[in-house]
């Protein structure tokens, strides 16, 4: 997400990439809006919220009855001009293409709205309002009365969903995530075994 | 089961991720955020209604032959206005890169439309392959007809009054009875065929979708049952079953053609459009000589003033209580006109007197609405109200 630091007034963007490794550079829902119904939305939820349960009708991000305190401060992305990331198309061609330079987002239009603490803003892949893929991205809010300051929390990565992690990556950091991700299985495992 | 591993899955890989973050941001080049793409890709796109088809083609840009300033929602966003007609190729694709789908034909149709694109129902049929998932598709749907039921996510927000009364064609055996009493519309469109002042006149049916079809019935007092044994005779001149498209002069023309000698035919046509096509300012030609907008003496007398091509509307049949005189409205998503924050589109465009559609005027009347003007009108709702709410419409076409 660059930039990493701003305010309520600040244009971001964001910068997924995956989902199809021909094209690692690039972000792609599983299918298109054209012939297989895909929808790329936009979500701004605490970080308590997996955006893998957010579902997606005309107002934006629905978070699960689970949830529901944190619908509140549960938002689509809006622009600068406050227009509203809702149930965009993909590209026909290339298939599922997302277009993350439609997104620039600033959060000023939610001044009051949204108190102090870690969020998630992401970008989804629907289907029947059913979030498909998505890509998300930590960052913190500090309110400070109708004003924002906000940061990235954890660097400045984009987040990638799928395997052309292992295509992009440096060898340095390759080796470091593969550790990683060995130990977070081995713990994911136990819990779903449990 | 296996969609949800792959999210959890997904979610952790994410959190991993950060670790390499500085090494991947190096090799991903910077998107810019500068865009220069025109307006139109991001316009709001609307549906249905035939008889404000040529208005809002006028209020995106070009009617007839002629252009016009479009329409914006101005500040903020200066979104545009986008319309699509009632009738044209069968299927149509409102944004790039989104699905193509069944045109909706009338204000039936359109309201369908707009709440499947709410709703992600689906929406068309075989004719566009079949029900496509229209959401983010249609923005607001253009309705004649007023809302109906009890729910709240449909907002209809009127701009304009039309009037409604029949128009009339007789082919052959002496001069037309151009003005009828409501009681005597009332036995045509709910018993059928009458015999009135010499002539036998049979109504018309319109097509079933049309918003137009719906108030007709209603100012007649005629249910769909009565109304579709009422107008049988007509509706089979051309065929078995065959309705007319809403505002048609040459359609019922050539049911007149087409009916035993001496007979008149009559059908619910909307004097705005009579009006348009009449002054010529659509791409519809003028009715077909013969045909002509008929008074209801008891209601209003006749709805238009002038000559073609200077017709006029007449505001005292348009705005009488009771009578035949009708709102005609855009109809929007309720979360998005209500909304807090954000679609300053929807607003703009369409909510409160200081709208887009609200301050065009000139342009309405062109097309033989009156628009709502509060200090001249006081009794009628003002433009861009925003409290008349409807639940979403239900079906698939």
């Amino acid at each position: 997400m660059t930039p990493t630091t701003g305010t309520g007034t600040t244009s971001f963007l964001l910068k997924p990439v995956g989902g199809n490794p021909a094209d690692p550079t690039n972000a792609y829902c599983p299918g298109d809006s054209a012939t297989d119904g895909y929808r790329v939305q936009t979500f701004l939820t605490p970080a308590s919220v997996d955006p893998a349960t957010l579902t997606y009708d005309v107002t934006g991000p629905i978070v699960p009855a689970a949830d529901a305190a944190q619908q509140p401060y549960t938002w689509s992305l809006f622009s600068i001009n406050q227009t509203q990331y809702i149930a965009y198309n993909t590209s026909v061609n290339p298939k599922g293409f997302i277009d993350p330079t439609q997104f620039p987002f600033a959060l000023d239009i939610l001044s009051g709205l949204l108190p102090t603490g870690d969020y998630l803003v992401g970008i989804a892949c629907s289907k029947n309002g059913i979030t498909e893929t998505y890509w998300e991205q930590p960052i913190t809010i500090t309110a400070n009365g109708a004003a924002y300051a906000v940061a990235v929390n954890n660097g400045p990565t984009p987040v990638v969903p799928e395997a052309p992690l292992s295509v992009l990556l440096p060898l340095t950091g390759l080796g470091a995530v593969g550790v990683f991700m060995l130990i977070r299985r081995r713990k994911a495992t136990g819990a779903l075994a449990a | 089961m296996s969609s949800l591993s792959i999210k959890a899955k997904l979610a952790r890989v994410t959190v991993a991720t950060v670790a390499a973050g500085a090494a991947l941001a190096s090799v991903l080049p910077t998107p810019s955020a500068v865009h220069a793409d025109p307006k139109q890709y991001s316009a709001l796109q609307g549906v249905g209604s035939d008889t404000i088809e040529a208005l809002g083609n006028a209020l995106s840009g070009f009617s007839g032959t002629q252009a016009y300033t479009p329409i914006t929602s101005g500040a903020p966003s200066y979104s545009l206005y986008s319309s699509w007609d009632a009738l044209g190729t069968a299927c149509i694709t409102t944004k790039t890169g989104g699905p193509s789908f069944t045109r909706p034909n009338g204000s039936g149709q359109g309201a369908r439309a707009l709440s499947r694109a709410i709703d992600a129902g689906g929406f068309g049929n075989a004719a566009c392959g079949g029900v496509k998932d229209v959401s983010g598709q249609i923005d607001f749907a253009r309705s004649s007809s007023g809302p109906s039921g009890t729910g709240t996510a449909l907002t209809y927000v009127p701009f304009a009054r039309d009037g409604v009364s029949f128009a009339y064609y007789r082919a052959s055996g002496g001069p037309a009875v151009t003005s009828l009493t409501k009681t005597q519309l009332t036995a045509l469109f709910t018993v059928g065929p009458q015999l009135i002042d010499g002539v036998n006149i049979i109504g018309c049916g319109i097509q079933t979708g049309s918003g137009t079809y719906t108030f007709w019935n209603s100012s007649v007092g005629a249910t769909a049952s009565t109304e579709a044994t009422a107008t049988t005779d007509c509706n089979n001149l051309l065929g078995a079953g065959v309705r007319a498209q809403e505002n048609d002069g040459a359609a019922l023309k050539a049911r007149g053609d087409a009916a035993p000698a001496g007979t008149q035919v009559v059908i619910g046509f909307s004097a705005a459009a009579f009006i348009a096509k009449s002054n010529l300012v659509t791409a519809d030609p003028a009715p077909p000589a013969g045909v002509g907008i008929g008074s209801i003496s008891d209601f209003g007398g006749s709805p238009v003033a002038g000559t073609a091509p200077n017709l006029t509307p007449n505001s005292a049949f348009y705005t009488l209580a009771g009578g035949f005189g009708r709102y005609v409205y855009n109809v929007v998503s309720t979360a998005r006109i209500d909304a807090l924050v954000g679609n300053t589109e929807i607003k703009g465009l369409f909510k409160g007197p200081n709208s887009a559609v609200c301050t065009a005027d000139a342009t309405v009347s062109k097309f033989g609405f009156l628009p709502l003007d509060s200090a001249t009108y006081p009794s009628l709702l003002n433009c861009g109200d925003s409290s008349l709410k409807a639940p979403l419409s239900s079906g698939q076409i």
